[in-house]
């Protein structure tokens, strides 16, 4: 015979007070286990779907930065370098420049270090002519090919150099003409060789005839100019006007620069603009989680100890009623010779006994709900990852703090009974 | 054993006259002796029992268990002094209710270090008739049967002193004579017996007999 003896006997004789204990422990447990795993459960699923919408934005962004860049490559090169000489209400009306530049200022360009807000260098010089052997206004366009850059890797080029004696046509010409690749034609007194047929523009290049540089310059007479410069603006976010202008004039003040293809540059802020959008909504979608989170946080962390004081006072109660119960079996133990130190273990043990069964029903009641309540997908997982095994030392040590600590008051009425004046009532 | 020096208790009352239950109250019980305490209701036969068994401090004297001043113990002390030397009997038995009787026996055994009961209980409840009903829970136990329980259990571990309390008062002639002649019994076999009772053939089984009234003891 000892206290645990008495201690399980006393359970099973009045197992209608325990069961009522063990379900208010298990309750509270169960609500406090479950909680923290919905909880869990919605921070992890949260964080899943913010990361997919993420690489999801990522993604989009990125492709429309390609798609931006195969835009721009394709509407050709939006930033022209004049002659500062040039008169750009002329350049407007005519559509092309009339005042020329040295055509070393190309190389001096393509050499310099520090130009980093442009790409693809294409020296030409434009006229705008008589093309005496048909009767026609043509513009006459010499390339010589994109400069190569001397301090950076050089891109596929945008526009292929035309070899000399070679000529392309614009569509206007080559349609109204009849002329076929291949043909030799006649400009300006010079046998062209017709290498390529533009499809149709719409814009001016429908008229223009584009020989090499050097034919050009001949026929012009204009040996060692050049008219233009185009380039390709970079993509990068910062690079604007102003700091194209800073960098080109820096190494070439006998110039001007002006920038193309508006189109392309409002697509580009628009596409850029969808992006921040984009980003925006998800930083919005991500701010609602967390608030819906913190909501959830909140919820819980004033529900829970309600209910944890709720099920504590049950427990209190029914343990006050059960010390009551027992006043006569107090005083005779007390009566038989044992310690006021007893008299508490016997209670104590009860108590801590009822947290230890029902923290570990409420932990597999709760659980339980999560797996059959939760989201079912990776629930299980989840359950693993959070039902770890400190996390159940923890649940299992704390429940029985909790009931003994509910317990408190009946156990020290109990231990402070005078056993003479229980005893001389009965 | 057992002595007590000018021992006296009070109870006061809220609004009442004040009440003396022990009056100056000295005896001595040696091994051996078996003394009965008889008198009126009220008289005090209670408190005397009470305070001889360490559980209710007196107004003044000196209560002597073992050569030990009980009352110079701190409580948890003198509970271990009870536990070691003393047997209740109550007139209501007093058993845990949820025990079996052979529990209830056993249980008398819980306040000390070394087990001492098993071999004691199946000896007493073969001497007090108790065997065939070992594994009943009280409630299922006749009178008799409870208080034959009561008297096993403050047997058990072989006190120096019994202390009972009116122990044949619900009892029938049968028991009541088991129930005496165990107490007689183990004052024969060099324990000592406190008895109170109402019961005048009670007193047959004694070897000292006092007479308690208004607090005041004499042995007669």
């Amino acid at each position: 015979m000892n206290v645990w003896h008495l201690i399980l006997k006393e359970m099973v004789h009045r197992w209608v007070n325990f069961v009522l204990a063990g379900m208010a422990v298990v309750l509270a447990v169960s609500s406090v286990v479950g909680s923290t795993l919905f909880l869990q459960q919605f921070n992890h699923v949260s964080e899943a779907m913010i990361a997919a919408k993420q690489s999801a934005v990522e993604q989009q962004i990125a492709e429309m930065e390609d798609e931006f860049r195969v835009i721009t490559k394709r509407m050709g090169f939006n930033i022209l370098i004049l002659p500062k000489a040039q008169s750009l209400a002329d350049f407007y009306a005519e559509s092309y420049a009339d005042e020329t530049m040295p055509e070393s200022y190309a190389p001096l360009l393509a050499a310099a270090p520090d130009i980093v807000t442009i790409r693809h260098l294409l020296p030409m010089l434009q006229a705008k002519v008589e093309w005496s052997e048909k009767k026609r206004k043509v513009l006459l366009i010499g390339v010589k090919g994109e400069m190569p850059w001397a301090h950076r890797s050089n891109l596929k080029p945008i526009m292929e150099p035309v070899e000399s004696g070679k000529i392309a046509v614009g569509y206007e010409l080559h349609r109204s003409l009849s002329l076929n690749q291949g043909d030799i034609i006649q400009v300006q007194g010079k046998a062209f060789e017709i290498s390529i047929l533009h499809p149709e523009r719409g814009t001016i290049d429908d008229i223009t005839l584009w020989t090499s540089l050097e034919d050009a310059q001949q026929m012009l007479g204009k040996a060692g100019l050049i008219s233009a410069m185009m380039a390709l603006e970079c993509e990068c976010a910062w690079a604007n006007l102003p700091k194209v202008r800073q960098e080109i004039q820096a190494i070439l003040p006998e110039t001007q620069v002006i920038e193309l293809s508006g189109k392309a540059l409002a697509r580009a802020e628009a596409r850029r603009s969808a992006a921040d959008n984009a980003q925006a909504l998800l930083d919005r979608e991500k701010a609602n989680r967390m608030a819906m989170g913190r909501q959830r946080e909140r919820m819980i962390a004033s529900i829970v100890p309600l209910v944890l004081t709720a099920c504590a006072l049950v427990v209190g109660v029914l343990a006050w009623v059960n010390v009551r119960e027992r006043r006569i079996e107090i005083g005779i133990l007390r009566a038989m010779g044992l310690r006021t130190r007893s008299i508490a273990v016997v209670f104590m043990g009860k108590a801590a006994l009822l947290g230890l069964l029902g923290g570990s029903l409420g932990v597999l009641l709760g659980a339980g709900l999560f797996l059959a309540l939760g989201p079912g997908q990776g629930a299980s997982q989840r359950l693993q990852v959070a039902v770890s095994l400190p996390w159940l030392i923890a649940v299992l040590c704390l429940t029985p703090v909790v009931t003994l600590g509910a317990s408190w008051v009946p156990i020290l009425w109990a231990i402070q009974q005078d056993p003479a004046a229980v005893l001389c009532e009965e | 054993m057992l002595g007590c020096h000018n021992i006296s208790k009070r109870y006061t009352q809220k609004g009442g006259p004040q009440i003396e239950a022990l009056r100056e109250v000295t005896f001595a019980l040696s091994p051996g002796d078996f003394a009965s305490v008889q008198g009126p209701s009220g008289c005090g036969k209670s408190t005397l029992l009470l305070v001889c068994g360490g559980l209710l401090s007196p107004d003044g004297g000196q209560v002597l268990l073992a050569e030990t001043d009980v009352y110079a113990q701190s409580p948890n002390d003198r509970a271990r002094l009870r536990g070691r030397h003393v047997g209740f009997v109550f007139q209501q038995f007093h058993l845990i209710p949820y025990l079996s009787l052979r529990d209830n026996i056993l249980s008398g055994s819980l306040a000390h270090e070394r087990g001492c009961a098993e071999t004691s209980a199946e000896t007493l409840m073969t001497r007090l008739d108790l065997h065939d009903r070992a594994h009943h829970l009280v409630s299922a136990l006749s009178i008799g049967e409870r208080q034959r329980t009561a008297l096993a259990r403050a047997l058990v571990c072989e006190p120096q002193l019994i202390l009972a309390d009116e122990p044949t008062g619900n009892l029938d002639p049968d028991n009541s004579h088991i129930v005496l002649q165990s107490l007689a019994e183990y004052a024969q076999a060099g324990g000592a017996v406190l008895l109170v009772t109402h019961d005048p053939s009670s007193t047959g089984y004694a070897n000292r007999h006092f007479v308690m009234n208004r607090g005041v003891l004499r042995e007669s």
